[in-house]
């Protein structure tokens, strides 16, 4: 009992026994589901079915308009913390509060919403089709879904550690003779820059899989506007189990590959800012 | 007031049209925060090349000051002068000034030497000076070989010397610190004062520093100025301010005080102050000893009981309980032992009377050859 170091939270041994039981109920137990679906493939069958053009089209489609969304979503996202933190203006509050909404409407509600807004009769795809651009069932509509849906995870990384970036750090910077642009290339953004990172990949990997909200504006033409979850329905909605947990098991792939690359860009910044233990 | 005495005595020429110019002077500085004075007409004049300790306790004003005097923050009303020039409108960046923050405000994801370059990047100096320029300032805080290291993979004294040469590289000719040595521990602290001192003598940087630690004022500063509620309250040499503090605040703050009520009820200081009086004594105006041990000043000392001893090291500090009023004194551990509950007999040799504002000394009625010694 001495040698251990005292903790606030009681019995150990209970909380990790309620976390880990928590964690692969919800977590482990559905992935390894997914494994054991597809197991019942061959390798190549599994290989064949994630390599089909169709389903290769649909990895293109979502990875693209992912990625442009969650590049969207940083720099908006960074904009928007940077806005809530350092000004005040009537209606903040609101504001502030409004950031979360993607997360707490049905992503169908808002899919829904976006296609009716943007198909070309609707109000804002009429606007845009005057100027020959057509928004939904395009890859601009999927990205707008995207944008809507991503939002939060970066404005939300950022946001608190923007608030602990000291007003000192910046008067150094000043009296040193550096201007705004300088002062936040060289002082302000490398603090947020992790937290940016963080906000991006957990953007990003959320907008892969993100079904609800991009099925209506997306047209989900064959080829061409088909996002890779609506890969997976439509397999399971041909009863073909192991086809759907087959591109299931790609795109969690996907999602890993993404959340990794975070974590090295994370385990660095904290080595810097961690420093000797 | 505002006491500028010191440095006017010394050029001779108190509307400051000396010869000796003063390199910093503040003139009528006020500062306020919504309804609170933070610098309160603060006016004081700093000699080229002295070495100044801000002094007062917190929230007393001395950051803002300091803040002001960098071109951080605006006065209300004032002037600020440096090297002569009218400095009000210039920007923080365009005075010469290096500053120390109390916090450091190294940059994190930079290392020290990005850290010490980074002034010299923003005013566009060559590559292959700036490499040589921080290289030696690297030397100079006794950093060598840290050059690649993260400000979080620092100790508190190496972080305090990256910010110091960080603020020395480009060749301010003034350099202010606040708080230098508030974040790091009491073991180091005494001997980075020591280093401090030295390094700004050997770089013959005019310098200012805030604290609330006396004795780190007492030790390092040339010259003191000392704070309070936002007004200059007194300024001078340490060795001045020290033994005579002339006011009451200051009397209250430096050395160790201990305020007694009612002076005049001691032996050997009859008659000072009315009944509503109070005086300040300090463990040095006291002397201790048994009442076995003879005594020369019998009749003006007092007997008392030692409540309380503390070991101090060098010596012993007791709590000696005279005329109902508990008096702090110290004895040396050379000296035979006092231990508590013990009648020892206390010799007061001198107290400072506060009279309003003012603090004036008071010998012991013995040591003025006064007529109680006759008696
Ligand atoms: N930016 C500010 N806004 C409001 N009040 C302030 C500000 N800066 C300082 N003050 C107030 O001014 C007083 C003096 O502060 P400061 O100069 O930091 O004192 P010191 O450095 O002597 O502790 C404090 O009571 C503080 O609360
Ligand atoms: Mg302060």
């Amino acid at each position: 009992m001495s040698g251990k170091t005292k903790s606030v939270i009681p019995g150990f041994g209970l909380s990790f026994g309620i976390s880990m039981t928590i964690l692969s109920l919800i977590v482990v137990i559905p992935l390894c589901s997914l494994v054991v679906y597809s197991s019942q493939l061959s390798m190549a069958d599994f290989w064949e079915i994630i390599t089909r053009p169709r389903v290769l089209a649909s990895y293109k489609v979502s990875l693209t308009t992912s990625f442009i969304a969650s590049i969207i979503n940083a720099v908006m996202g960074l904009i928007m913390a940077w806005v809530l933190v350092r000004y005040e203006f009537p209606g903040k509050r609101i504001l502030d509060g409004m950031i979360e909404l993607p997360f707490a409407l049905p992503t169908a509600v808002a899919g829904i919403s976006l296609a009716h807004l943007t198909v070309s009769s609707g109000p804002v795809g009429a606007l845009f089709a005057n100027f020959g651009i057509d928004i939904a069932y395009t890859y601009t509509g999927i990205t707008v879904a995207m944008v809507f849906v991503g939002i939060p995870f970066v404005v939300r990384s950022i946001q608190p550690v923007l608030e602990k970036v000291e007003g000192e750090y910046e008067e150094a910077a000043f009296i040193m003779g550096a201007g705004r642009f300088e002062t936040f290339r060289r002082v302000v953004f490398p603090e947020i820059r992790p937290a940016l990172i963080a906000g991006f990949t957990m953007a990003f990997a959320r907008c892969l899989g993100e079904y609800g909200s991009v099925v209506f504006i997306a047209g989900n033409k064959p080829y061409e506007t088909e996002i890779a979850p609506l890969m997976i329905m439509s397999e399971l909605q041909e009863f073909d189990y192991p086809a759907a947990t087959s591109v299931a098991l790609t795109m969690l792939l996907m999602a890993f590959v993404i959340l990794f690359v975070n974590a090295v860009f994370q385990s660095r910044a904290s080595a810097i800012v961690g420093g000797i233990r | 007031m505002t006491d500028i005495r010191n440095s006017g005595a010394e050029s001779g020429f108190p509307d400051g049209t000396a010869k000796r110019q003063p390199y910093v002077e503040l003139r009528h500085i006020n500062k306020s925060f919504g309804e609170f004075k933070a610098s309160d007409d603060v006016s004081f004049t700093v000699e080229k090349g002295s070495l100044v300790g801000l002094l007062g306790p917190s929230g007393s004003g001395k950051t803002t000051i300091l803040r002001i005097l960098a071109g951080l923050e605006t006065a209300d009303s004032g002037e600020i002068y440096i090297d002569g020039k009218l400095v009000n409108s210039i920007p923080a960046s365009k005075r010469g000034i290096g500053f120390v923050f109390q916090s450091y405000a190294l940059f994190r994801y930079m290392t020290v030497f990005d850290n010490i370059a980074f002034g010299l990047r923003t005013k566009k100096v060559p590559r292959s000076e700036i490499v040589e320029k921080v290289n030696g300032l690297i030397e100079l805080v006794g950093l060598a070989g840290l050059n690649g290291r993260y400000p979080n993979q620092l100790s508190g004294g190496q972080r305090q010397r990256v910010a110091f040469a960080r603020a020395l590289a480009t060749e301010p000719s003034l350099l202010l610190l606040d708080e230098p040595f508030a974040a790091i521990d009491a073991k180091v602290r005494k001997e980075l004062r020591a280093w401090l001192k030295e390094l700004i003598q050997r770089v013959g940087i005019t310098s200012i520093f805030v604290t609330h630690d006396q004795s780190e004022a007492i030790e390092v500063a040339d010259q003191i100025i000392i704070t309070n509620h936002g007004h200059i309250e007194r300024s001078g040499s340490p060795i001045e301010i020290y033994s005579n503090p002339e006011s009451s605040f200051v009397t209250k703050f430096i050395g160790q005080p201990t305020v007694i009520e009612n002076p005049g009820a001691f032996k050997g200081f009859s008659g000072i102050g009315n009944a509503g009086a109070t005086a300040v004594l300090r463990p040095e105006f006291i002397s201790v000893s048994r009442l076995s041990e003879p005594f020369r000043y019998e009749i003006t000392a007092e007997t008392g009981i030692v409540e309380n001893s503390f070991f101090r090291g060098g010596d012993f500090e007791l709590r000696v309980r005279v005329n109902d009023q508990v008096l702090t004194v110290n004895r040396p551990i050379t000296e035979e032992r006092i231990l508590p509950g013990e009648k020892v007999r206390i010799f007061i040799r001198s107290l400072y009377l506060l009279d309003g504002d003012k603090a004036v000394t008071v010998l012991n009625d013995s040591l003025t050859g006064n007529d109680s010694i006759c008696i």
